[in-house]
């Protein structure tokens, strides 16, 4: 046991490392996207209310009138910001893909060389897993930083009296995207994180189906998936199929997809042990 | 160790801030955001009956999310305190949680509309149709009852076919076991806001009913409107009809009221309000509980009384109340012609008024045109949901008081607001 936590921790190390770069990357990006925005947004406000002050000779309450004040809402509602959000969801949505195939392209099959080690295949499975929620949670939680020091930064632009009262947390829960991402409202957060990490699960299964039996594996990954989405909607008919809209509780709905999604999630790792150890092809 | 050093750093960096952050955000909402009772005259105790769903919402912070309460038997209890899986099932009307919790297995697929409920000591008595269960049943006069016996737990159900209509909707059941006097309203374009009056048995059920009110063919109107009653074991059914003072463009009905009638469930008779003058300027208020009918006559400042005797047809004048502000209680609270006395109740003998929030500066400040003066007003009138409580015996103000967010600073903008209130002789 002890053995196969510390295979799985120098895994995950390893499988770190090989993130690195791509993760830095995506920090980096996140930050530097922001900090214009935290820069440029609050400098077009200043300038425009500068530009209507001196264009129609308004005094500084008037032009406060007219554009109303600034707001850290107004900054953090920017492409600035979300898009690194899109980038960094789409880029790990990538990355669960490349984390697979990489082993097996390139100039030497890496491949090989991992399934030989003498350790439980499924480590390589979890090693994978773990290390893509770590970049996932490193970027949440960069974005979360980010937010409080582009605050400070956004008010120490802003003339104090064109400045709205928001606090940096207000303006967070006030943009519905970060409902999702940010632990805002923890229950959303947890649902999202679970279906995202099922999501993940059944997507490493999906790849190793096609790499065990190629143009079949494809086929049989696109039913798998298929069904896996079926089983995973279907508490959201039952209703209807009962034709009664109060026969189930909605916590009674909220268990049952929570049965569900760990049936998939645990379908989905026995099917994937299963490939790994008896059908993965190099 | 130190090849573990940016795995750990990344996991402690991650976990840290997602925990520090949401330990953060809890605190300071706690601070900030807080309901209070502030009596201005008379025991808190006296709002015991009372119960409501409020939302506080910090309207500085343009679209941040409010925090939704529950004021219960003297409690405010946030939303977001309760454990996960009740803020789940959580319903925003107090009644059908309290149902949900006693009887979650009587309340299994049966609607959660308030006025498809009749409580009493002995029994919870549900009165829907197929529509209200099932979103794709139209045309439908299936009325499914559904009686609970609360001591034994023992369920009885009954499938009726309404005649009369198709397409209805119960608005309300009044109960005099083992009587149900069942009022519904026809939605059907053919029918405009159709109302009928069914009487059952439960000792003696039957499959089909007539109506044993018309009420368009007995008053010959489309309009009529029911007093919004609590007490679903009163003997008489209070409704008015309303006249058409006026019609737009868009056929849209101005209405003002007409004459005031009471449905007794025992006889089956209705009988006009003696000396309510349909050409006086002042609105009546009719209210009923148990055996008692009580009708007001609105002036403003105060409300004078008198106790209708339905038997021998005759008024008692029993005084006249000192209202807490000139519309309180008698303001729209839902936005139903349907219903009238929205905004009062009469439980155990006392009446109960309630007014979202009044300013005696509204009017001037309307005409203001000073946008940040008429916010405060705005701001004043949204956030201060008023009570008063009235004994009927003495006709004494036993209770005067408002809700209040406690937040100490006057230029927050804080707003509060309740989307539902009611009360209820019975808890939990």
């Amino acid at each position: 046991m002890k053995k196969n936590i510390k295979a799985l921790l120098d895994l995950t190390t390893f499988e770190l490392d090989r993130l690195s770069k791509f993760l830095y990357t995506l920090l980096g990006v996140t930050l530097l996207a922001n900090l214009i925005g935290y820069i440029r947004t609050p400098m077009q406000y200043i300038s425009r209310m500068n530009e209507f002050m001196s264009t129609q000779s308004a005094t500084s309450q008037q032009a406060l009138e007219n554009f109303g004040s600034f707001s850290f809402y107004h900054a953090i509602n920017t492409m600035w910001i979300s898009g690194p959000i899109a980038l960094g969801i789409s880029g790990f949505l990538f990355y669960a893909v490349f984390i697979w195939y990489r082993e097996w392209f390139g100039k030497n099959t890496f491949a090989y060389r991992l399934l030989m080690l003498p350790i439980p295949r499924m480590t390589l499975f979890f090693s994978k897993l773990i290390v893509i929620y770590i970049g996932i949670f490193s970027l949440i939680a960069t974005q979360i930083i980010s937010f409080f020091v582009g605050f400070q930064l956004v008010s120490a632009i802003m003339p104090s009296e064109w400045l709205a009262g928001t606090t940096a947390l207000e303006a967070i829960q006030m943009n519905p995207l970060f409902m999702y991402i940010i632990p805002v409202d923890t229950l959303y957060f947890m649902v999202i994180n679970g279906i995202g990490l099922v999501f993940i699960i059944v997507l490493f299964t999906l790849i190793l189906m096609e790499r065990s039996f190629a143009l079949k594996g494809i086929v049989l990954g696109i039913i798998y998936a298929g069904a896996a989405l079926a089983l995973a909607v279907s508490p959201f008919f039952i209703d209807s199929i009962l034709q009664n809209y109060y026969m189930l509780y909605a916590s009674e709905i909220l268990l049952i997809i929570i049965g569900i999604m760990t049936l998939i999630a645990v379908t989905s790792l026995l099917v994937s042990r299963h490939l790994l150890t008896k059908k993965i092809t190099i | 160790m130190t090849k573990y050093t940016k795995l750990v750093s990344l996991i402690a960096f991650g976990v840290l801030t997602l925990s520090g952050y949401t330990f953060y955000q809890q605190t300071t909402q706690a601070e900030k955001l807080s309901v209070e009772l502030v009596s201005e005259e008379g025991e808190p105790d006296a709002l015991d009956n009372l119960y409501f769903v409020g939302q506080v919402i910090n309207m500085s912070a343009n679209f941040n999310r409010g925090q939704t309460f529950e004021y219960s038997e003297g409690n405010i209890t946030f939303i977001d305190n309760l454990p996960f899986l009740e803020r789940v099932d959580y319903h925003f009307t107090r009644n059908m949680n309290r149902y949900t919790d006693d009887y979650r297995s009587f309340m299994r697929g049966k609607s959660r509309q308030p006025s498809n409920f009749a409580e009493t000591e002995e029994h919870l008595v549900y009165t829907g149709m197929k529509s209200d269960v099932n979103w794709r049943v139209f045309n439908d006069n299936n009325l499914t009852i559904s009686v609970l016996d609360k001591e034994t737990t023992e369920e009885q159900d009954y499938e009726v076919v309404l005649n009369g209509g198709s397409n209805q909707s119960v608005t309300s059941t009044y109960v005099n076991y083992p009587s149900l006097t069942v009022v519904t309203q026809v939605l059907d374009d053919n029918i405009l806001n159709n109302w009928f009056i069914y009487e059952f048995n439960l000792e003696e059920p039957q499959e089909e009913l007539e109506p044993a009110v018309n009420f368009g063919s007995e008053f010959n109107t489309e309009h009529i409107s029911f007093a919004s009653n609590e007490d679903k074991t009163a003997r008489f059914i209070p409704f008015r009809t309303m006249n058409v003072a006026s019609t737009d463009e868009y056929g849209h009905a101005d209405l003002i009221p007409g004459d005031y009638y009471a449905y007794d469930t025992q006889s089956g008779e209705i009988k006009a309000a003696p000396e309510t003058d349909e050409d006086d300027e002042n609105e009546y208020i009719v209210l009923s509980e148990e055996n008692t009918l009580l009708i007001g006559r609105d002036l403003g400042d105060s409300i004078e009384w008198s106790r209708w005797d339905f038997d021998e047809e005759s008024l008692s004048d029993i005084g006249a109340s000192e209202m807490d502000t000139p519309t309180i209680g008698r303001g729209r609270v839902h936005y139903y012609d349907s219903l009238f006395n929205q905004g009062l109740q009469l439980i155990d003998g006392h009446l109960y008024a309630f007014e979202e929030g009044y300013s005696d500066d509204v009017s001037r400040s309307m005409n203001d045109d000073d946008y940040q003066n008429l916010d405060d007003v705005y701001h004043e009138r949204m956030s201060r949901p008023q009570f008063q409580v009235i004994d009927m015996d003495t006709i004494d103000t036993v209770f005067s008081g408002y809700f209040t967010h406690g937040q100490e600073d006057e230029s927050s903008n804080i707003n509060l607001t309740l989307f539902d209130y009611g009360y209820s002789k019975f808890s939990n």
